[in-house]
């Protein structure tokens, strides 16, 4: 008698799980939620587009119209055109037309995972107007945590319900054979309980898997949420790899479950618990405890700050001492004349300056919080593969916590980056205010539309595939680990 | 006849003074048997008296403390699965999956076997088993006991093994499937096979067995040539065997 040959067993169990009304049913369901996370992911991801182009439009408006009305009011006229409303002048344009935005744009992969898109903006219009004193009060960066209840989207499906999928599938291999007797027949045969349970469990592993990587390329295509990958390609390759790794993580789990020989009842309810701990009780854990590590500053305080600041300014003759102080640090004496504090301009700019000044240390603790949040969101979902493995694809989506941080800071520092392309062009201004033009109605004074600097967003693929790759690492380490120890208490069949 | 005397012919189960406890309880206290070629070996016993731990030790699910067991010079504990080789098994209750016809059944059950019969050969094999064509398609949800003992037999038959384990093999069965099942083992055995089978039913054990070991305290304290004796004759034999060791 020839000695089994595994592939013919792997072939066996493939036809027998394959003959199963209740597989069907199941990868029937799980590719209609990839299908549906899929197409609200591609909306989610048309919307994020249609914001980026609506304020790249505003602010390509923004520069026509003061192009328009440059070149409208280089005419002489009878009208007087008061500083805020002339687009020509330096401190008009920037405090009242300019539409200068940062954005975080979407990355090719966007429609996997909404991570922080639904609480965070992807656009910040940077404002210098009266009442901009907290650009980042609106928002507040989540962690790890948001993963646990989140949007249905395909991380949702993929981190939360795909494991639940595998459970259903391949939660009762052997255990339910135990039960109704056939193990008996099963282990009468002459072949040891791994290879049959490596059949059956490599069996169910296949199912899941090309349910899993195919369903999802599917529903990708169907959606049509998916970006050009150029560039891209390789993060996709480590995700897919990351989520096969997943999937044969939840099938050893079934194996090791399997192992215990309690039956099919008992087998399913240490899974379903080990699924509650993974995915529900752990994340929320790991949330506490990045909130725990990297406590959230007061709002309170900030806000509280601001208005102290604000209301300093405007009491008693404040707001001429505190424009006289930023003077005296910018001028050097000659150049200051009597009543340039009056100016309506330098007043304002010295009001920001004092703002920033007096709110520095919560913006700096605001900031510091939110990267040391996202570092250790970043290690701790590590502990659980379904926290793994959502951060990976919110990374890869660009909608993670972590970029969030990083597009704080860089929005930060391009309002800061405006105010140095301005600030000199006003006070150059308000000290020598040149007429351009006899009789025109407005300062002219500005032209340099095209000049003001643009924001630059960060590339997100560096971290993006440094993520994919770590998660596989830890998700195929735990793979293997679950099923060395199934292999390991499969040495025997139960007497 | 005692339990020491032995066929010189045994070669297919040579069990030797084979010991298994479990806990305070010892299931074995040194089984000695002996089967060959051919040969019908009937254990009786009651509940509890070691039939169903015999056979585990026989199919390698569980190692003795003490003794030897082997299946064709093959030591069941050190290699199960090479003495699964030469074992086919029918529980007394031959559980199928019940989403597959018996002709798949079949054919799952001796891939496990390492062997690959095609649909005719597994239908050939069913019917040398008995069971009737029609029923060849249909699936083994559907199937009475009977029906699924003769997948489970057809299972021994592909697999052309050197001895076969029976388990309360005709409990549950009704008389038209039993004496069914008796012509197919007896068949099976006129082929060569060994055939060892736990059972309570006196009746069969004297159509089928060509030797009865009465099983009781972990041990065979009397083995009886069935056909030497009537139905009452041989019930009150047993009756007396176990009385006397139970005192």
């Amino acid at each position: 008698m020839s000695a089994v040959r595994f592939p013919r067993l792997l072939a066996a169990e493939l036809r027998l799980i394959l003959r199963e009304r209740l597989t069907w049913a199941i990868l029937a369901a799980l590719v209609a939620a990839l299908a549906l996370a899929a197409w609200t992911g591609a909306g989610r991801v048309d919307a994020a587009r249609t914001a980026l182009a609506a304020a790249t439009a505003d602010s390509e408006r923004a520069v026509r119209e003061a192009k328009a009305a440059h070149l409208r009011y280089s005419q002489p006229a009878a009208i007087n055109v008061n500083y805020w409303q002339d687009p020509t002048d330096a401190f008009g344009y920037r405090t009242y037309f300019m539409a200068a935005y940062a954005v975080k744009p979407p990355t090719p992969l966007s429609v996997l995972a909404a991570g922080q898109s639904d609480v965070q903006p992807a656009v910040t219009k940077i404002d210098f107007g009266f009442s901009t004193v907290f650009d980042d009060t609106a928002t507040e960066i989540g962690s790890a945590a948001a993963l646990r209840l989140g949007p249905f989207d395909l991380a949702f499906v993929l981190v939360v319900l795909v494991p639940l999928a595998i459970i259903a599938l391949a939660g009762t291999r052997l255990s339910s054979e135990h039960d109704s007797g056939i193990l008996r027949m099963i282990a009468a045969q002459p072949t040891g309980p791994r290879r049959v349970a490596g059949a059956k469990f490599g069996a169910a592993a296949l199912v899941a898997l090309t349910a899993t990587l195919g369903g999802t390329a599917l529903a990708l295509l169907l959606s049509g949420g998916l970006g050009d990958l150029a560039g891209w390609s390789g993060t996709a390759a480590l995700l897919a790899a990351a989520l096969a790794a997943y999937v044969v993580f939840w099938v050893a789990a079934c194996a090791l479950a399997a192992s215990l020989w309690r039956g099919a009842v008992a087998a399913l309810a240490v899974l379903v618990l080990a699924w509650a701990f993974l995915t529900v009780a752990l994340p929320t854990a790991l949330s506490l405890a990045v909130d725990a590590l990297a406590p959230v500053p007061s709002r309170i305080a900030a806000i509280d700050a601001s208005r102290q600041a604000q209301a300093h300014f405007y009491a008693g003759n404040e707001a001429a001492a505190v424009t006289a102080g930023w003077l005296e640090a910018r001028l050097p004496k000659d150049a200051r004349r009597p009543g340039l504090a009056d100016a309506p301009e330098l007043k304002r700019l010295a009001r920001d300056a004092h703002y920033d000044e007096a709110l520095a240390d919560h913006h700096r603790a605001a900031r510091a919080q939110a990267l040391a949040a996202s570092a250790w969101s970043q290690k701790l979902a590590l502990l659980s593969p379904a926290t793994a493995l959502a951060l990976a694809l919110e990374t890869a989506s660009g909608t993670d916590a972590g970029r969030h941080a990083a597009f704080l800071s860089e929005a930060a520092t391009y309002r800061r980056s405006l105010r140095a392309f301005f600030e000199p062009r006003i006070l150059a201004q308000v000290l020598d205010p040149v007429p351009v033009c006899a009789g025109c109605p407005a300062r002219l004074d500005f032209d340099a539309y095209d000049a003001v600097p643009a924001f630059a967003p960060a590339d997100a693929r560096g971290s993006a595939e440094r993520q994919a790759l770590l998660t596989l690492v830890c998700l195929a380490a735990a793979a293997l680990l679950l099923a060395a120890l199934a292999a390991r208490r499969l040495k025997q069949w139960p007497a | 006849m005692g339990a020491s005397a032995l066929p010189a012919d045994a070669s297919v189960l040579a069990i030797d003074g084979a010991v298994k406890r479990f806990g305070s309880r010892t299931a074995l206290a040194g089984l000695d048997l002996r089967l060959g070629d051919g040969e019908v070996f009937a254990l009786l016993g009651p509940n509890g008296a070691g039939k169903t731990t015999t056979i585990n030790l026989i199919l390698g699910f569980l190692r003795a403390e003490a003794g030897t067991i082997r299946v064709c010079g093959i030591e069941a504990g050190e290699d199960p699965v090479g003495a699964r080789r030469h074992v086919a098994y029918i529980p007394e209750q031959v559980a199928l999956y019940p989403g597959l016809s018996g002709v798949e059944n079949l054919r799952y059950f001796a891939t496990l076997a390492g062997l690959d019969p095609s649909k005719d050969e597994a239908r050939a094999l069913l019917a040398e088993a008995g069971l009737a064509p029609e029923a060849h398609g249909r699936k083994a949800g559907a199937y009475s006991k009977g029906m699924r003992q003769k997948v489970g037999i057809a299972v021994a038959l592909a697999r052309r093994a050197r001895l076969l384990l029976l388990d309360e093999p005709t409990s549950g069965l009704d008389p038209s499937a039993a004496a069914d099942f008796s012509a197919t083992v007896r068949a099976a055995a006129e082929r060569g096979t060994a055939v060892l089978m736990a059972t309570h039913d006196l009746y069969r054990v004297r159509e089928m067995a060509g030797r009865v070991g009465v099983l009781s305290g972990g041990r065979i304290v009397e083995e009886i040539d069935p056909t030497a004796l009537d139905h009452a004759a041989l019930e009150r034999l047993y009756i007396e065997r176990l009385a006397e060791v139970a005192s």
